[in-house]
């Protein structure tokens, strides 16, 4: 391999059906053109995952791929991505998550993890270094994805493991099942359901290996300057962790409300990051190599949630709080150490939670439908009760557990209430808030997501150069920030830290160069294309066309009506504009579909021959 | 109504300012209403908050929003005249995660 650090060049394959495993080795030109971690894993998905298979057939895999900075030791290493067929959306996914099993992967001898097959009964896996071996779960049936990870550790038995794990809600195939990674997660599109559908219940892993780096004192500096900068340039988020935009996104008038219905939360104060500090704060938690520490740790001490404790975020708090009319804090934290213990997404789960107290509200389903649960917005009751019956798929929990896309299936009708693109629940920002937002949600490789679609609220905000209610120039704003994304998913670190590591929209060759000895620079940002142009080529074979990139009725259809935005809306014609304008920048035709000059240029065309 | 002297000279508007998420450790309040001259602008607050909290702006750690946009969005930055019942908002910078 002509990489002289950060890649093993090697991936673990286990198929669950017959208990074999193999190895097999990457190739140096697919490195070169995808990098690593999201890039690999789509063009994994895109050899191996066939359009026309179901989420939880046993063709569909799980595809864990580190990036080349996973492991090494720069700041906050610790990611690893996913792709897989989404049982919440039935499209493609693909998911980012922290925690210590990549880096683990990687000391194990493996860039990447493929799981396959479905085995006979309920299984765990142990992979110490190259040795694998399967172990009985049958007794660990309902355990939660804690204390699934507690068992995992007590098997391997080996000090710094990692692990990975499902809780009962994805036995169930509960579809917004998230994988819990060490207390991170694989949280949207309900790869946790993939595993549920394999009977693989968790994994455990130890790697004793090293991970070489091409220049060691270089990646040594690096890291010293990096954590200095990260001091000053990340000391709110070490002080506040997300939880600090829960003000500004009410005050800029974007906080989901009542199920997005309007754009400002009365009760924003009870439930920031200054009443999270003074009553609910216990520490922070730390991923793998990071200095920062942004995850905050509550604990409810009083109050009927007394004794619940979660490491709560921004998306977590504004989708089960506000988005639910909820202001208590403590049933926020209860809420969220439920889903986790559940093993569900707390994200698709505020949605879901926020979507039956509206139809509640509106008459369209009664206590009969829920239990006798007097769903109402504002009770914080309701919320965390509703969720258990989607955990344990009971009453009104057993349609809400086959996701927003399957409600919408068996309820047409209550399309005006439903927030979500390709079947993907909305994030935590009101698109009517900021335009960009809008064309982010529309055009993520995985539905409304924040991440993968390009969080454009930085620069519609703070950069000058864009209005946040101008159509003009949204379209490339948001490629950019997407391919910067998509470079960043595939390197393997959190993107949180990428300014110290100045992995900007114009990187340079400093740390790829110390790390694998090979530049990738100024590349980076064409590789970050190359990515999105292959999802997108997998979308466009799973069915997506420019009707699947459009928005929910209500934001193109209702005024907000109240708070710092009142008024604003966004119609259909003129998302539409920015729509074609991102089409155009992206070198994609009117349908959405890349052009074969597109393909061409970004060299997939041989990629994929 | 008796206008006071005070109250004749109506050559004072006010603006809220509010002080969002770690910039309210700075100012130990979460808003307040400020008095200017009229006609006055941006640069009147932030020389009060200079005077007040000896907060320096600009600086790239403290986001300043007028009305919802970035003061850099208004043609005149610094020198946007301001008007009775603006809203200013202080607040760390926005990213992703
Ligand atoms: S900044 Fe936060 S999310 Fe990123 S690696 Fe550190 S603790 Fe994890």
């Amino acid at each position: 391999m002509k990489f002289k650090g950060g890649y093993t060049g090697k991936v673990m394959r286990i198929n669950l059906s017959t208990r074999e495993y193999k190895i097999q080795e990457l190739k140096d030109n697919e490195i070169e053109l995808l990098l690593g971690g999201r890039g690999l894993a789509a063009k994994l998905y895109y050899d191996e995952i066939q359009p026309e298979i179901d989420p939880f057939d046993s063709e569909n895999k799980l595809i864990f791929m580190t990036g080349p900075l996973t492991g090494v030791g720069l700041p906050s290493t610790t990611k690893f991505q996913l792709s897989t067929k989404s049982p919440e959306t039935g499209g493609y996914l693909c998911s980012n998550c922290g925690g210590d099993f990549g880096p683990q992967l990687k000391r194990a001898g493996f860039d990447g993890l493929i799981i396959e097959g479905v085995a006979k009964h309920w299984t765990h896996i142990t992979l110490k270094d190259n040795e694998v071996s399967f172990g009985d779960a049958t007794q660990w049936q309902e355990l939660s994805s804690i204390k699934t990870l507690e068992r995992l550790k007590e098997e391997i038995d080996e000090p710094r493991s990692a692990g990975l794990s499902i809780g009962p809600a994805a036995e169930r195939l509960v579809r917004i099942s998230f994988i819990n990674v060490d207390s991170r997660a694989f949280g949207r599109g309900g790869a946790g359901a993939v595993l549920g559908s394999k009977r693989l219940k968790g994994i455990a892993i130890k790697g004793t290996g090293s991970i070489p780096v091409a220049d060691p004192e270089r990646v040594k500096q690096i890291w010293k300057d990096a954590v200095k900068d990260l001091r000053t340039s990340r000391a709110n988020h070490t002080k506040y962790g997300t939880p600090q935009y829960i003000e500004v996104i009410n005050e800029l008038g974007c906080m989901p409300t009542r199920n997005f219905q309007t754009t400002y939360f009365e009760g924003a104060d009870d439930v920031n990051a200054h009443a999270m500090k003074a009553r609910y704060y216990t520490k922070n938690y730390h991923c793998f190599n990071c200095s920062v520490g942004c995850g905050m740790i509550n604990e409810v001490k009083e109050g009927p949630f007394a004794g619940t404790r979660a490491r709560t975020e921004y998306e977590t708090i504004a989708l089960l709080g506000p988005n639910c009319g909820v202001k208590d804090f403590g049933a926020i934290v209860a809420a969220n150490q439920l889903c986790d213990e559940l093993g569900i997404d707390t994200m698709s789960g505020g949605n879901l939670v926020a979507l039956t107290m509206e139809l509640f509200e509106r008459g369209l389903i009664t206590k009969k439908d829920t239990d006798g649960i007097e769903a109402r917005f504002g009770s914080s009751k309701a919320m965390v009760e509703i969720l258990r019956l989607i955990g344990e798929r009971k009453g009104i929990g057993d349609l809400l557990a086959e996701g927003i896309k399957g409600v919408l299936i068996k309820h047409p009708e209550w399309s005006p209430y439903i927030l979500s693109v390709k079947g993907m629940p909305f994030a935590a920002y009101d698109p009517r808030g900021f335009y960009g937002n809008a064309l982010t949600y529309g055009t993520s490789s995985r539905g409304a997501c924040h991440n993968v679609g390009g969080w454009t609220i930085r620069d519609e905000l703070q950069s000058g150069k864009y209005d946040r209610w101008a159509l003009e120039g949204k379209g490339r704003l948001v490629k950019q920030i997407q391919d910067n994304r998509g470079y960043i998913d595939s390197l393997g670190i959190c993107t949180v830290v990428r300014g110290s590591m100045d992995f900007r929209d114009d990187p340079q060759s400093d740390v790829m160069e110390a790390v694998t000895g090979y530049g990738f620079t100024p590349d980076l940002m064409e590789i970050g294309a190359r990515v999105y142009n292959l999802e997108r080529m997998i979308l466009n074979r799973e069915g997506v066309r420019r009707q699947n990139d459009q928005l929910p009725e209500r934001i193109v259809k209702e005024k907000v009506p109240s708070g710092p935005i009142k008024g604003k809306f966004l119609t259909r014609e003129m998302y539409n504009e920015m729509l074609d304008e991102y089409y155009r920048e992206r070198g994609w035709d009117q349908d959405g579909i890349p052009t074969e000059e597109t393909l061409k240029k970004l060299k997939l065309k041989d990629l994929l021959a | 109504m008796n206008m006071s002297s005070k109250e004749v000279t109506t050559s004072k508007i006010k603006v809220r300012v509010k002080y969002l998420s770690v910039l309210r450790d700075k100012t130990d309040r979460s808003e307040e209403d400020v008095e200017i001259s009229e006609g006055g602008t941006l640069a009147d607050i932030v020389s009060y908050l200079h005077g007040e909290y000896g907060i320096v702006l600009p600086e790239p750690q403290i986001l300043l929003v007028l009305n919802g946009k970035g003061y850099n969005q208004y043609p005149e930055k610094l020198e946007t005249k301001l008007k009775d019942g603006d809203t200013i908002l202080l607040l760390p910078p926005v990213s992703g995660g």
